[in-house]
């Protein structure tokens, strides 16, 4: 086993590596930047390195700090966490070089799936399907024409050069056509001076769809199910479910085995996620590999009941995988949300400021991911995911209950989070139905209408908001600002009454 | 006691008195009787006729309020009588202040002193958590002043530029 692994990470996901260490009994080593010296991770480490400036470019992002770190601590492993360093191949050689296993796959693997078209490439050749469309940029009209006849409408004509939704044209039927391909042509050529546009299939209300895969270094491949991730907010998932609502074992079979094959041609080891766009008639398309370690994992450890992070460990050492595919099985549903540091309400906004009380959910089937506490500032530099909160139950339906009283027994003070936005979904139809696509939350929150207050709880909030401005009123009779006990409290107090 | 709190685009008066360990309050002319105890800083569990109600308060100042009841936020308000004549200064002469809506870092200043401005066009933009939020000017006009450098951090409600 390792001694001594540093974590090249922050926030919530340090936290949960750092768990792994402990029950492993390897000495976890954390790096922090100046805004995280009081950090939940910094908290929980044996030895704690600074790293440098808040920005995470001049900190998290510094290979040659990382490095320096791993170096000066005598660190046997690194583990890169998500986001940050942790599918970069440059990183992967440069660990390679000192004293240190990186914990999960080779810089060449990642590399490979890191190039989309590459990636591609391999899904193909490794006959997984992946969205019709044309490798090479459209020619003329006419050969756009014959090749949206060939694959079928509706088809999405693109910038080469694209991104933004610049130069992006859906296309309904062929007499449509011309017109979208000299739009998308004009405005790629005015928004990237490059006009080359290309085509792909259209696919309608998709569903993201993802397999979790483990691999060791002998080369055995298993797939630890399925997570349906279609809630989405600007491209970013906020709740995850495994398993998919669909919950089909044929489905599930089809699509961990191409994500196997795919895995495969990049020699691909360690833990990685292939994630798909499934549509409503259940046909699936490859999307792209992560090659590492992924937020939601632990919807897929409830379910599986296998600890990815200890798996990542030992197949960093070398170990071959202690199980096969015949011993995976899926019991019962496990539901994760996101709780953002964001207004749901004015657009998920970020919202990063002083956690000033924070109260959190337990009881049955309750597991919480958390990089935060009561008293914690949420600096502005860094991805604004607090915390995971995650439940599971034998049914869906019931993992939706608990899912819903877990969420009211959620306090948290100071800042504005994504909590009420998902006391919202748990309650909506779509959602308990598991009618899912990524389009959901522009089709079901946008729109949503806000609800009357009762008379009654307007009426408490009022006396609330007096008694409040009562307590904080500055104490007069010596002329100070400061107080420590509110009036109230005192009044209390000296009538007895207990706190 | 009796204080008038601004709460759903009304005004409502709180007029209350302690006795025996409970509040006895007419709130908006509705009569509570009513235990509370506070568990925590901030936090008010209220007992009416044996129904519990745990209130949260997030206060800003000690007259803008937060109050979380339940699934609801409710923005609530203590009127104070003795500033009553300050209050409409915020839109004299059409100057208008550009404020953070979050605490963040500004990344790109857009325009200078003197620019002129159309309602909407982007002045500043803020970064935090990885999200760049462009703030534009309220109304059109003129740029007066810009009061913060790229790379400062700011917090929520700074004044960040005034246009006039």
């Amino acid at each position: 086993m390792f001694k001594k692994l540093l974590i090249a990470n922050r926030g919530e996901i340090a936290v949960r590596i750092i768990r792994a260490c402990r029950e492993l009994g390897i000495s976890p080593v954390a790096i922090y930047s100046d805004a995280d010296r009081n950090a939940l991770h910094v908290r929980l480490a044996d030895e704690a390195y600074h790293i440098g400036p808040s920005p995470s470019i001049e900190s998290y992002l510094s290979i040659e700090r990382v490095i320096d770190v791993i170096e000066r601590s005598k660190a046997d492993a690194v583990h890169p966490g998500y986001g940050f360093l942790s599918e970069n191949a440059k990183f992967v050689e440069a660990v390679s070089k000192t004293q240190a296993v990186f914990i999960g796959p080779s810089a060449s693997a990642m590399e490979m799936m890191g190039d989309k078209i590459r990636a591609r490439q391999l899904a193909k050749e490794a006959k997984a399907p992946v969205v019709p469309g044309t490798e090479e940029p459209l020619e003329s009209l006419a050969e756009a024409e014959k090749i949206a006849q060939e694959i079928g409408f509706p088809v999405m004509l693109k910038a080469a050069a694209g991104g933004g939704g610049k130069g992006m044209r859906r296309v309904n039927d062929i007499s449509e056509l011309a017109s979208a391909y000299n739009i998308a042509r004009s405005e790629a050529s005015a928004a990237f001076k490059d006009a080359t546009v290309y085509l792909e299939k259209y696919i309608v209300r998709p569903r993201h769809i993802e397999i979790q895969l483990l691999a060791d270094k002998d080369g055995n491949y298993v797939y630890l199910g399925e997570r349906e991730c279609s809630i989405q907010r600007r491209n970013q998932k906020v709740i995850e479910e495994c398993p998919s609502p669909i919950n089909s074992a044929e489905l599930r079979k089809r699509m961990g085995e191409a994500a196997i094959g795919i895995a495969r041609q990049a020699n691909y080891y360690n833990a990685g996620t292939v994630e798909f766009l499934v549509d409503p008639e259940h046909n699936f398309y490859f999307l792209e590999m992560n090659t590492r370690l992924q937020v939601e994992h632990p919807v897929t450890e409830l379910v599986t009941g296998i600890d990815l992070v200890k798996e990542q460990i030992n197949v960093a050492l070398g170990k071959p995988l202690s199980f096969t595919q015949s011993d995976i099985h899926l019991r019962g549903a496990a539901i994760e949300c996101r709780i953002y540091a964001e207004d749901a309400d004015k657009n998920f906004m970020p919202s990063p400021g002083k956690i000033t009380s924070l109260s959190t959910p337990s009881g049955p089937g309750v597991r919480e991911d958390s990089g935060v506490y009561s008293g914690y500032e949420v600096p502005i530099y860094y991805d604004p995911l607090l915390s995971k909160l995650c439940v599971w139950a034998s049914t869906r339906q019931d993992a939706i209950a608990r899912l819903a009283r877990v969420l009211d027994e959620y306090k948290i003070d100071g800042i504005k989070t994504t909590i009420p936005f998902f006391k919202e979904i748990v309650k909506q139809a779509e959602f308990i139905n598991g009618d899912l696509d990524t389009g959901y939350i522009e089709r079901n929150w946008q729109n949503k209408t806000p609800s009357e207050t009762p008379k009654k709880l307007l009426d408490l909030a009022a006396l609330v908001t007096a008694l409040n401005h009562q307590n904080n009123q500055p104490n007069q009779t010596n002329g100070s600002n400061e107080h420590t006990e509110s009036a109230w409290k005192l009044s209390a107090r000296v009538k007895g009454r207990s706190f | 006691m009796k204080l008038e709190i601004e709460i759903a685009n009304k005004t409502v008066v709180v007029d209350w008195q302690e006795k025996d360990q409970k509040i006895f309050a007419n709130i908006d002319g509705t009569n509570y009787e009513v235990e509370v105890s506070m568990p925590s800083n901030n936090v008010y569990t209220l007992l009416v006729d044996n129904q519990v109600y745990e209130l949260r308060v997030n206060a800003s100042n000690n007259h803008h309020m937060e109050v979380a009841i339940g699934d609801q936020v409710i923005s609530s308000k203590v009127i104070d009588r003795r500033k009553q004549h300050q209050k409409s200064d915020a839109n004299l002469a059409g100057i208008q202040a550009i404020m953070a809506p979050m605490p963040g870092r500004v990344v790109q200043v857009l325009k200078n002193v003197g620019d002129e401005v159309k309602s909407g066009e982007g002045i500043v933009v803020v970064e935090a958590m990885k999200m760049q939020n462009e703030l534009g000017a309220p109304k059109a006009g003129i740029v007066k002043a810009i009061k913060v450098k790229v790379g400062q951090t700011v917090v929520a409600s700074e004044v960040l530029a005034i246009v006039e």
